[in-house]
């Protein structure tokens, strides 16, 4: 993939007591048609 | 450019991996790298050899990502665009056929350690998979993706609306960091 023009160097630190994460909706799968593949795959 | 500064919390990102088919994600055009549940490292894998992918030969003084290379774990600040015109980059793919039969995935990653920050996404040392999306109508690998989103114990989404709500990256966080 391309980040593009990269702009700044950092060093990320994972907070040490993070916020809860959020909780997943239930999937829900519809019978349906399958969605049209990508041109070229 | 600015020097290399800290930033607190996990960067995230979107990205596209390949189904394993065994309840494994995949980079998608290089590697492959597996990625574990929980915590990854990236490795360099900048030139492509008659054995695999290999090490860049120029140094890497800082550990992977490097500047001069193309190392680390990628994600983008937005959804991929989708292009039809023959110029699509590869990862320019439709997010509703996520899961589909092309056998890619996309969700969000974390990313923290060291991290190159461009203008369109990032990347970084450590990379995490945080949540993924399957197409609302797409059935070409619906029961691999639930296995793998079950095996990383991170949610799937059916609605894309939701996962970018709920997992997106922060705006004003990317704003402040591509500024």
């Amino acid at each position: 993939m391309d980040i593009g023009r990269i702009v700044r160097e950092v060093e990320v630190l994972p907070d040490a007591d993070p916020e809860p994460l959020p909780v997943a909706e239930p999937s829900v799968e519809p019978q349906s048609e399958p969605a049209t593949l990508p041109a070229g795959r | 450019m600015t020097a290399e500064e800290p930033v607190v919390g996990v960067l995230r990102g979107f990205r596209w991996w390949r189904l394993s088919g065994d309840g494994r994600l995949l980079s998608p055009w290089r590697g492959p790298v597996r990625w574990d549940p929980g915590e990854n490292e990236s490795s360099c894998l900048a030139r492509r050899g008659v054995f695999g992918w290999k090490m860049s030969r120029a140094p890497h003084p800082r550990g992977c990502p490097a500047t001069r290379c193309e190392c680390g774990f990628y994600a983008l600040h937005a959804l991929p665009s989708v292009n039809d015109e023959l110029d699509r980059a590869i990862w320019e793919i439709d997010s509703a056929t996520s899961g589909g039969r092309h056998g890619l995935v996309l969700g969000v990653v974390g990313g923290y350690g060291r991290t190159l920050v461009g203008t369109q996404g990032w990347r970084s040392r450590f990379g995490r998979v945080l949540a993924l999306y399957a197409g609302r109508f797409v059935v070409g690998q619906r029961r691999d993706v639930e296995d793998t989103a079950a095996s990383y114990e991170v949610p799937l989404y059916r609605d894309l609306d939701a996962m970018v709500a709920e997992w997106g990256p922060d705006r004003e966080t990317v704003e402040s960091l591509i500024a």
